[in-house]
């Protein structure tokens, strides 16, 4: 039994389907495209009728998976990741490699940034509505990973984590910075004393926004480029920034002191605040609310903040800015229910929330339907369990294969990717690295088309280096047929050669000996001539070899160490049926005026008994011995009693 | 190994060449590359590096300039001169461009001046692969899955000699030895010299590798000074060098990676440094220079004889990774002046700016 699960579902909106009789049925139609047509289950009576007259057109709907992967603008995250996987994986199995995780987190969100630069460039006036959506989606990505890096890769002294938080928060929302930094760079409101806060209507906004990112230096300045500045709420206002305490991990402030601090901080800001001091202009009134933790301003900060994990962040950093990872947890799931009046959760939220709860399987469990086809839960999956951060069996209860979830991405990964036309390379890289994958390339592998012969020199390299040899002998198997087609007989023995397919490489033998018969000369004399290790795999070649070599040896004029082979190859009976007339005939080679003895009487009884039994053989195959054949045996016949004659005049054997 | 200078860029297909446009003075700025393996979308692409300012040097990331769009996969570009190229694809055709270079145009862009469609072919529609193709002095030869023997004479712009039936099994590289001399190898670990000045096609030299094993020879390259010697390099992933005075193969060297190797070039100028490109992800130099450390004998005869000496090569020659190996099949590599450019089945280029030499 396995589990069922329900990736995506779709409607199609055809007019065929609206038919209650009609039923949809649908088959695989290759690696990843399914095709659906719909068929009328009718019954006996309604089919006499309908039969012949059914008008109605009928569509085959081909359904093609399209993900955002397989976008060429896309596909180098897919290649540059596939580089830096096979990486991680190689250096955690060699011990004198460093596998930092958070040098391969950080690599992976660099591609991650890399591609949506790519992005950004192909598509420069944002018209393009696909790739902004592809934006988008990677964009969240990037904030989701960085957030799962900063709460579980980097490893904080006293877990005060506000600090990284923070960093993660800058990083993805850069607005108010580069609002802030447009602010400051206009010189011109500077030279000519106009009021700053009226020429940039977003001022205010700006400033929120910086304070409730802990930016406390970038507020000042643009406080203090405020028409205002000069007058006694702005210095107060600023003085009470400039005195912030900030803690650091390494300014050796121990937690306690640094919050006694930051408490005494606060409480005299509170103090001027209550005081009225800054009462005369509202904006300000309201940033020194929130400096102060005021309960007041959480509306205000809400409004400022466009996801509940950045208004979480904005509260921590003026209630419980040495806020420790486990407490995290409870704030998260009060800014949460604060954040939102309903709950209204989208994906990227529970995602966080699952992050910010600590609860790592059902976040990776959730990220696998992230639509990006599993690049995310397939790298981030496979990290995590590298450096021990899910158990390996987390899932065990429920699996009833022996499969943890990070070899079921990756198996789920490498099979999406190998049905593509191009990356089907990269898919094999995380095949190599599931236990089951082994089974999964023999099969895909040879499923490949075979469209050219560079890609069939890819397929065998990667069966080879696999071990694959069932997909290597089939390969082969179908290049050395198509060759055969082609009647190309010497590319066919380069494939069986390759293949190592000796069943296929004898019956090419048996082509070029049938060829000899008929036209009496071989073939691909450059093949034959030099045929290296078939010989030792395939009988018939081995004949083949010996007996070029014994014409060889005959042309030369060399008869006696022909004679030796002509025996050997009679003795060793490895002549095929079909051919043994034909070596029988060359034993008039041996014939000739010097009247020289080449064969003893053991020899020759051998060469009569051949005969005989080849005589016998044609015999049982056909009942009427054609006369060509008689012809030759008349031949062959006269030969052997003209060598007896011979030996026994030279040696007087009798 | 170092990874200092070495840059990739993504471009989106399959590399299986990559060529520098030659520069004769500079370091060339402009390379083309082409793709195989994106069903019917291969196309030949020209680059241009490109520069932040007017005075940094040119640098990756390139910039594309033109696009061309071909019916097969690409097998191999040979450049003829610094404006010229051959381009033939496994659907049999063979196409020369010319480079319409920035002093010529506004843009940069190849321009079609002559293609043979089908110059190999089966007939009957069924595609024909044009295996390789090898340039000298504005003759083209090239080899093909029909086993046939092109010669083009590029001046007159016709197809000069046609050898057919060169072989019996698979043909996969050429490459000239001098102007009427061509050299054939197979997919059966023969070499086969033609003499391209003899009427009929015959054969001058039949050469084969009598090791007993069948390996594939997969590209070949000649000793840029010392003409006589050829090196091949094998799907097992060794090279085979070669002297061609007695057609004898003088020795093999081993890397360790033993993945078939796609390409072998030596530095046109310092052809004491051989680069290997292999499926395994490998791209090596072989150097066979003495170390900077010892101490150079001027009067040193044998060092010319180096590839002679088996065991010299055995213990002098020393093999280095020149980037960091990348998994996935390197295709292609080419050198020019300084700099190397190999291109990947992971859809990228590789751009190394300093070699070591």
């Amino acid at each position: 039994m396995s589990k069922t699960i329900v990736y995506d579902t779709l409607s199609i909106p055809d007019p065929s389907f609206i038919d209650d009789e009609v039923k949809m049925l649908g088959s695989w139609f290759g690696m990843s495209n399914i095709c659906a047509f719909p068929t009328k289950m009718s019954t006996l009576s309604n089919n006499r009728n309908s039969s012949g007259d059914d008008k109605t057109e009928r569509n085959i709907i081909h359904l093609k998976l399209k993900t955002m992967l397989f976008d060429p603008k896309v596909r180098q995250l897919v290649n540059e990741s596939s580089g830096v996987f096979q990486e991680l994986q190689t250096n955690v199995d060699d011990p004198t490699k460093s596998t930092d995780a958070l040098y391969y987190s950080r690599k992976y969100r660099a591609i991650l940034s890399t591609c949506i630069l790519a992005i950004d460039r192909s598509n420069p006036d944002k018209t393009n509505e696909t790739y902004n959506q592809y934006k988008m989606l990677l964009h969240n990505l990037q904030l989701i990973w960085h957030l799962c890096e900063v709460l579980y890769l980097v490893t904080v002294p006293g877990d005060t984590i506000l600090n990284n938080l923070l960093d993660w928060i800058k990083i993805h929302y850069e607005n108010a910075e580069n609002q802030a930094s447009v602010i400051t760079e206009n010189k011109i409101a500077y030279l000519t004393d106009e009021h700053i806060e009226e020429k940039f209507t977003f001022y205010w906004d700006t400033v929120i926004g910086l304070v409730l990112q802990g930016n406390i230096d970038t507020t000042r300045m643009l406080l203090s480029n405020h028409s205002q500045s000069d007058t006694e709420p702005f210095i107060h206002a600023i003085k009470i920034l400039k005195s912030m305490p900030t803690y650091s991990i390494y300014g050796g402030l121990p937690i306690a002191e640094y919050t006694s601090r930051f408490k005494g901080w606060q409480s005299s800001a509170k103090a001027k605040l209550e005081c009225g001091v800054f009462l005369s202009d509202s904006n300000l009134n309201n940033v020194m609310k929130i400096i102060c933790g005021d309960p007041d301003a959480i509306n205000l900060i809400r409004s400022h903040c466009s996801t509940w994990f950045q208004f979480l962040v904005a509260q921590l950093i003026y209630t419980d800015p040495t806020v420790k990872k486990h407490s995290l947890s409870l704030y998260a799931h009060r800014s949460v229910s604060k954040y939102y009046e309903e709950s209204e959760y989208n994906h990227m939220d529970t995602l966080a929330l699952d992050l910010f709860d600590g609860d790592l399987e059902g976040f990776v469990k959730k990220l696998k339907s992230y639509p990006d086809s599993g690049w995310s839960s397939t790298h981030l999956t496979n990290l995590l369990h590298l450096c021990d951060k899910i158990e390996p069996e987390f899932e065990m209860s429920e699996a009833v294969e022996n499969k943890n979830p990070n070899e079921q991405y990756l198996l789920d990964y490498g099979t999406f990717l190998m049905t593509h036309h191009s990356l089907w390379q990269a898919g094999v890289t995380y095949l190599d690295y599931c236990s089951a994958g082994k089974g999964y390339l023999s099969v895909l592998l040879s499923k490949l088309e075979i469209t050219s012969d560079l890609r069939v020199s890819k397929i065998l390299h990667y069966a080879t280096a696999r071990r694959l040899h069932n997909v290597v002998s089939s390969v082969c198997k179908v290049k050395g047929m198509l060759s055969l087609q082609k009647s190309r007989i010497g590319e066919a023995l380069c494939w069986a050669i390759r293949g190592q397919d000796s069943a296929f490489a004898t019956h090419l033998g048996d082509l070029y000996l049938k060829d000899y018969v008929k036209s009496g000369c071989f073939s691909n004399p450059d093949i034959l001539d030099n045929l290296g290790s078939i010989v030792v795999t395939c009988d018939r070649f081995m004949f083949i070899g010996k007996y070029i070599q014994f014409l060889k040896l005959a042309l030369d004029k060399k008869l006696n160490e022909a004679a030796l082979l002509y025996i050997e190859l009679l003795r060793s009976n490895i002549c095929p049926e079909y051919f043994r007339l034909t070596l029988l005939m060359d034993v008039l080679m041996f014939i000739d005026d010097s009247k020289e003895c080449y064969f003893n009487i053991t020899d020759i009884s051998l060469i009569t008994m051949r005969l005989d039994d080849a005589i016998m053989e044609s015999n049982e195959d056909s009942e009427t011995a054609d006369q060509f054949i008689l012809s030759k045996v008349v031949k062959i016949r006269q030969g052997i009693v003209q060598l007896l004659s011979i030996s026994i005049l030279k040696k007087k054997i009798v | 190994m170092s990874n200092v200078g070495i840059f990739a860029e993504f471009i989106g297909r399959k590399v299986n060449k990559v060529r520098w446009k030659p520069n004769d003075l500079m370091a060339s700025t402009m390379f083309v590359t082409g793709s195989w393996d994106n069903e019917e979308d291969n196309v030949l692409e020209l680059w241009g590096l490109t520069s932040e300012n007017e005075n940094s040097a040119k640098d990756f990331p390139p910039k594309l300039l033109d696009c061309v769009q071909q019916d097969g996969n690409i097998t191999q570009i040979r450049f003829l001169d610094n404006k010229f190229v051959a381009v033939s694809t496994d659907n049999g055709t063979v196409k020369v461009y010319r480079i319409i270079g920035e002093n010529e145009d506004a843009n940069i862009h190849f321009n079609e001046v002559i293609a043979w469609e089908n110059l190999h072919t089966f007939g009957k529609g069924q595609r024909c692969s044009c295996k390789d193709l090898a340039v000298c002095n504005y003759s083209l030869a090239t080899i093909g899955d029909d086993y046939k023997l092109n010669v083009i004479s590029l001046n007159t712009k016709q197809i000069h000699q046609v050898l057919e039936g060169i072989s019996s099994s698979p043909l996969t590289c050429i490459c000239f030895l001098t102007e009427t001399e061509v050299l054939c190898c197979n997919s059966l670990s023969q070499m086969k010299l033609w003499d391209l000045r003899v009427a009929k096609s015959s054969i001058t030299a039949n050469i084969n590798n009598f090791t007993q094993t069948q390996v594939p020879i997969t590209c070949v390259a000649q000793h840029p000074s010392q003409k006589h010697f050829i090196f091949t390099g094998s799907e097992e992933g060794d090279v085979g060098v070669w002297d061609m005075r007695t057609n004898s193969l003088l020795t093999t060297m081993s890397s360790g990676d033993a993945s078939s190797l796609t390409e072998i070039a030596f530095h046109p100028l310092e052809p004491d440094h051989l680069f290997t490109c292999s499926f395994g992800g490998r791209l090596l130099q072989w150097s066979s220079k003495k170390s900077y450390m010892c101490r150079i004998d001027p009067g040193d005869m044998e060092y010319s004889n180096f590839w002679v000496n088996t065991d010299k090569v055995k213990t002098r020659l020393s093999i280095n990774d020149v980037i960091q190996p990348i998994y996935m099949p390197i295709n292609s590599l080419d050198i020019q002046k300084q700099q190397l450019i190999c291109g990947a089945d992971n859809e990228a280029v590789y751009f190394q700016r300093n070699l070591k030499l």
